[in-house]
């Protein structure tokens, strides 16, 4: 057999491989992003900025459970205008969502200062864990991004405090069947991408 | 041969594969600005010149209104269609506002009368539903929409257009038309120049190369945290891998 021969089959046999093991890798490749730690009552819940439709529910929930005494958010910079004058900012309408959800106002405390992604939320909370250095964190973010917020969080606030993270439901990724969907894929493949990124520029 | 004849054909031929290299990378060079638009292009559909729209509607991107205007001073009987999505659990708590006054705030905004544009009300928030609701509206309204022009952005045309042959009837299907907006960076003679360029060509095509091999793929889930009274939340995890407290 020729080499070029041999190639195609190999070619071909790996594909096969892949499609076979397909039930397997693909719900693995989703299921990676995904990080749930162990539940445990913790100083502060951290609600971080984005996905405004579901983040600040589930830290309600959280508070609700006794998993944190306070919840913590961040002020992001809004990079769009609004639509109408009227629609709230995101870090109007996260504090507004919490005390529907029963949050009283005393236990909702904004991040101090406007940040623009993780990395800028990462630095926000470890500013104010000076302040208060020993605390544990429960950070409510959607479920793709747990891997990676939980590196940044960790990454920046090193010795000064405990972070566990508790995932969000996304309504376009559902881990176990993200393929199926063009907007599940798409996450998936960026949030691969940003991974990378932050492996190889840290 | 004789030497000079030997010398002369092996010259001419010399010569000819020479030129033809040349001719062919004068060829190319001639014909790579073409060549190198072919994929924005591949993002791009306006209705052909006869087509005479009788209504017209966006669904969205840069400065689409300005499209819509342009359709309707072209064509001054055009009546302008407008989509409305369905309200998120936050505008039904009352927390922002709902999206019939974003739409009318919209509208008047792009000079349109609110109260004059008929809305198709969507119950989801999905490419292929929209293309559904669309081809259910078409059937209601055969004169009114007998000739639809929608204007979309580039990135989103493959997908509805594959959405639409799968969906529609030919006979519904054959009285749309899309019209792509100027992306900024995807046009023909730009696209390759910047870091969107490349993006918004590969988004445009995966998208279209998705709907062509998986078709519509899963809806996206709902989440609703309000509770039965709609005042308050009152949500539980119900994925069977979450960790019970």
């Amino acid at each position: 057999m020729t080499t070029r021969k041999r190639a195609g089959w190999l070619s071909l046999a790996v594909i096969a491989l892949l499609l076979a093991a397909s039930p397997w890798w693909l719900p693995a490749l989703g299921g990676w992003l995904v990080v749930r730690d162990r539940l445990e009552p913790a100083d502060f819940i951290l609600v971080l900025g984005g996905d405004v439709e579901v983040r600040p529910a589930v830290a309600c929930w959280a508070y609700h459970q006794g998993l944190g005494k306070k919840v913590l958010f961040s002020q992001a910079i809004d990079r769009f205008e609004p639509e109408v004058p009227n629609d709230p900012p995101e870090r109007e309408l996260i504090p507004a969502i919490l005390r529907l959800g029963g949050v009283p106002p005393e236990a909702i405390i904004p991040l101090p200062g406007a940040v623009d992604g993780t990395l800028g939320e990462a630095v926000r909370l470890a500013d104010y864990l000076q302040e208060h250095p020993g605390s544990s964190v429960l950070v409510v973010t959607t479920s793709w991004h747990t891997r990676r917020a939980g590196w940044i969080l960790r990454n920046k606030v090193a010795q000064l405090g405990s972070i566990r993270m508790l995932p969000a439901p996304s309504p376009s990724f559902e881990p176990t069947r993200w393929w199926r969907s063009p907007n599940g894929l798409e996450m998936v493949m960026a949030e691969y991408l940003k991974v990378l990124w932050y492996l190889v520029r840290g | 041969m004789r030497k000079p004849a030997l010398l002369a054909r092996r010259l001419s031929g010399w010569l000819m594969m020479r030129t033809g290299w040349i001719g062919l990378l004068g060829l190319l060079i001639l014909a790579l600005p073409k060549a190198l638009g072919l994929p924005a292009r591949t993002l791009a559909s306006h209705p052909e010149p006869g087509f005479s729209p009788t209504a017209a509607l966006t669904l969205g991107g840069h400065e689409s209104e300005i499209r819509l205007k342009t359709w309707q001073k072209n064509y001054p009987g055009l009546h302008v269609i407008a989509l409305q999505a369905p309200d998120r659990w936050t505008q039904r708590a009352g927390l922002r506002p709902d999206m019939r006054s974003i739409a009318d705030y919209l509208l008047a905004k792009q000079g349109f009368d609110p109260a004059k544009v008929p809305r198709i009300l969507l119950e989801k928030v999905y490419g292929w539903h929209t293309i559904r609701a669309l081809g259910a509206w078409l059937e209601l309204e055969p004169n009114r929409a007998s000739r639809l022009v929608v204007v979309v952005d580039p990135v989103h045309l493959l997908r509805l257009q594959m959405a639409a042959s799968r969906l529609l009837e030919p006979g519904t299907r054959g009285r749309l038309r899309f019209d792509t907006l100027n992306h900024a960076d995807l046009t023909p003679g730009t696209w390759w120049r910047s870091r969107s360029g490349w993006k918004d060509l590969a988004t445009g095509w995966f998208a279209g190369l998705y709907a062509l091999l998986a078709g519509e793929g899963d809806e996206p889930a709902q989440f609703d945290p309000l509770d039965a009274s709609g005042k308050g939340l009152n949500w539980q995890p119900v994925n069977e891998g979450f960790p019970k407290p």
